[in-house]
């Protein structure tokens, strides 16, 4: 799905290092994709790939150590990174919001839910504090609170994982924001309640044309939710396409081997396929490709960096052999 | 097939009891309350149960895998440690082979019972202790089991089982934060396998791990299972993997049992309501899939307060009067399937009904033909369809 127009959100090369006792861990190394309004994008990846870190750094709420080394973060055509603190406040929650993975520890415990709206409602959209509570009732209601009237006078604990969850996507989406960053939204519930949050934010996303980076290691949620995806590995992006591309005619042997270690449902008891050694290390990442040392089709260009190539208008991957895909397509993967 | 009749002649127990020819676990009502206190000031006096485990019966067969599958707090967890003893039960009883292991007489009844039955756990953070090397980790059930064995003999056995479980030698000899998540949940097992049991209870083991390592950690188990003839429990909320490595597989919904049968009934033909549900909530990695899906209202009941008659009947797309007044007991509804449910799905067909069809979705395949059409109708109430991926 190519979009016409600039982008909501375009990253541009950014390297976010963090810098710990044993080293410098290279956490984002020339990460660059875009978001458009509208768009639902998956980011998709294993743990320590980098995913969140992007996220924080589009945000700038790093930790201590982490620091945002190079690169732009393009929002509606101002670079964020050359935003002083307050200019960010203003663009946090107000144009750019984001929901947790934890809804416990995301929700103040000793506030009720209405002091916890209600708060940020009337301090970036300038009403009274009775018309958040208002805005804040109408939100709870719209995401399938039961009740919201009286339950927003409710403390957390009050609420179950899944309608903390909601509260979270209510107070996220109470300011009109373009763009929503949702960080493993569904990893923390169960399966049926996931599918509840899942059809809540797939209905906001729509109804409020809402662009949307959706960060996940699950790749069904990808793939019900998204229309593009980047499939991000050691801190790098290794192939961006649409989410259909991604699954179907995936060129990166990263991409390739990472579906192929799904169980399907159709799958019998069997073996199902693995990718050989461990995820990198980003102190001390290997060179050139990062994923050439578990790569079947490595060879000593690899440790050249790979080019990012454009194999199609909207399909981009990060390899020096994808050329060669015709010749994996009967093995195994 | 047997008849299905209102009065409950021929039970779920019964029917276990006839087919145990080749079962290595019997469990059967089993039942594990939590009592619920209210502290005053001097004393503290009970004034309720949470009904974590309620009245289950299950059957492991030898050298097969029984799937386990429910959402959080409907007790599958807290059914394998009341399994291994480390929760008493309240009620029920155990038997290992004919040997009833409900109580043990003495100290060496005990031993001999976790020689036989091990368990491995979800957090490989957690499970190991941080301050020995792994060397002493996975040789502790030696000491307290395998006095006869001489030191080194013990610490050959250990190098010998790194290396089935896919780790090195020199491995041994390094502390569990030096390891990755993967790594950690490899040396869990070897420990659970050292003693050479005969059943391996698995508590969501791949649970914390990524898709790439789940997969290498399922082959390994699948591998053992080969190799050492081990009977699995294994319990996990991910359906996928459940029925990539389950024989059978047993549903629990608030304590109890709702469906029970072999993987490929199960999983192909639901009867329950509520299995009918979770299937058709699994997010399916293929974005051609045109899904319908059931989506449950609300959440899981507390077991504090259990709601009357069928515990699912809150939440349920089929429920009646009749099932906030019964509670069904578990029925066989297909020659090996039994349904705890009223009103039980007939020749309901979950690939259908989600998309998926008979064919084989292959990745890295083109398979954007044969969209089925979503069999919302077969159920009434809410039922949703997801969206239909734009073409490139």
């Amino acid at each position: 799905m190519v979009q016409n127009g600039k982008p909501l959100l375009e990253v541009k090369n950014l390297y976010t290092y963090f810098f710990t006792e044993s080293g410098i861990v290279q956490a984002l190394d020339g990460v660059s994709f875009d978001v458009h309004r509208g768009e639902p994008v998956g980011i998709v990846g294993e743990s320590g790939c980098g995913k969140s870190v992007t996220a924080q750094s589009i945000l700038q709420i790093l930790p201590r150590n982490g620091k945002i080394i190079a690169g732009e973060v393009n929002f509606r055509g101002y670079d964020l990174l050359k935003f002083n603190e307050k200019q960010m406040n203003h663009v946090r929650g107000k144009y750019i919001s984001m929901i947790f993975q934890d809804p416990m520890t995301s929700l103040n415990p000793v506030m009720r839910i209405r002091d916890q709206m209600v708060d940020v409602i009337s301090m970036h959209r300038g009403v009274d504090e009775f018309e958040a509570t208002e805005i804040a009732i109408k939100m709870l209601e719209a995401v399938g609170i039961p009740e919201a009237e009286s339950r927003v006078y409710n403390y957390p604990h009050e609420f179950s994982g899944g309608m903390r969850q909601r509260i979270l996507i209510a107070r996220a989406l109470a300011l009109r924001p373009e763009l929503l960053i949702a960080d493993e939204p569904t990893t923390a519930l169960d399966v049926t309640i996931q599918a509840q949050v899942l059809d809540i934010i797939r209905n906001m996303q729509q109804r409020h044309n809402l662009g949307m980076m959706l960060i996940t290691h699950n790749l069904g949620v990808v793939a019900e939710t998204t229309k593009r995806v980047h499939v991000f590995y050691g801190g790098r992006v290794v192939e961006s396409a649409s989410t259909r591309t991604v699954f179907k005619h995936p060129m990166h042997p990263y991409t390739r081997a990472l579906l192929a270690s799904i169980p399907s449902f159709l799958q019998k008891k069997g073996k199902l396929a693995t990718i050989p050694g461990v995820v990198p290390r980003l102190i001390n990442p290997p060179k050139g490709c990062r994923f050439h040392p578990r790569c079947r089709y490595a060879t000593d260009i690899c440790k050249t960096r790979p080019p990012v190539v454009e194999i199609d208008k909207d399909h981009f991957v990060a390899c020096h052999h994808y050329d060669k895909l015709g010749e994996w397509e009967d093995e195994e993967y | 097939m047997r008849k299905m009749t209102e009065s409950v002649e021929y039970t779920f127990e019964q029917y276990l009891d006839e087919t145990a020819e080749e079962t290595l676990l019997r469990i059967r009502n089993l039942k594990k309350w939590y009592p619920v206190t209210e502290n005053r000031v001097l004393f503290s006096r009970v004034v309720g149960h949470i009904k974590a485990v309620d009245g289950v019966s299950i059957d492991i067969p030898r050298g097969k895998t029984m799937g386990l599958v429910g959402e959080s707090g409907c007790g599958k967890s807290t059914l394998a440690r009341t399994v291994v003893r480390l929760e008493p039960f309240q009620a029920g009883t155990l038997f290992l082979e004919d040997q009833n292991i409900s109580s043990f007489k003495s100290r060496r009844e005990e031993l001999a019972f976790r020689r036989r039955v091990q368990m491995v756990f979800q957090d490989p953070y957690a499970s190991l202790n941080p301050r020995r090397l792994v060397m002493d980790i996975i040789k502790e059930p030696l000491d307290i089991h395998r006095k006869d064995l001489g030191r080194e003999e013990k610490k050959r056995m250990v190098v010998e089982l790194l290396q089935t479980v896919g780790l090195e030698a020199y491995h041994a000899l390094r502390y569990p934060h030096e390891f990755s998540g993967g790594q950690r949940q490899r040396i869990g097992i070897a420990r659970a396998l050292i003693l050479q049991p005969d059943l391996i209870l698995l508590d969501e083991p791949v649970s914390a791990l990524d898709v790439s390592v789940q997969a290498s950690i399922l082959n390994l188990l699948h591998d053992l299972q080969e190799q050492f003839g081990l009977a699995y429990l294994f319990i996990a909320h991910d359906l996928s993997v459940v029925k990539h490595v389950s024989d059978f597989v047993s549903i629990m919904y608030l304590g109890r049992l709702v469906e029970v049968g072999p993987v490929e009934e199960v999983f192909n033909h639901p009867t329950h309501p509520y299995t009918v549900s979770l299937l058709s909530a699994i997010p399916i990695p293929d974005p051609d899939i045109e899904k319908a899906r059931i989506i449950l209202q609300g959440d899981v009941p507390s077991p504090i307060n259990l709601p009357p008659g069928c515990r699912f009947h809150p939440r349920c797309y089929k429920a009646q009067k009749v099932c906030s007044e019964i509670e069904p007991e578990l029925r066989e509804v297909r020659p090996g399937v039994w349904s705890a449910c009223h009103f039980p799905e007939e020749g309901f067909e979950v690939l259908k009904f989600i998309g998926l069809e008979e064919k084989e979705v292959k990745i890295g395949k083109d398979t954007s033909t044969g969209k089925a059409s979503s069999k919302a109708s077969v159920t009434e109430g809410k039922t949703s369809i997801g969206n239909k991926e734009t073409e490139v």
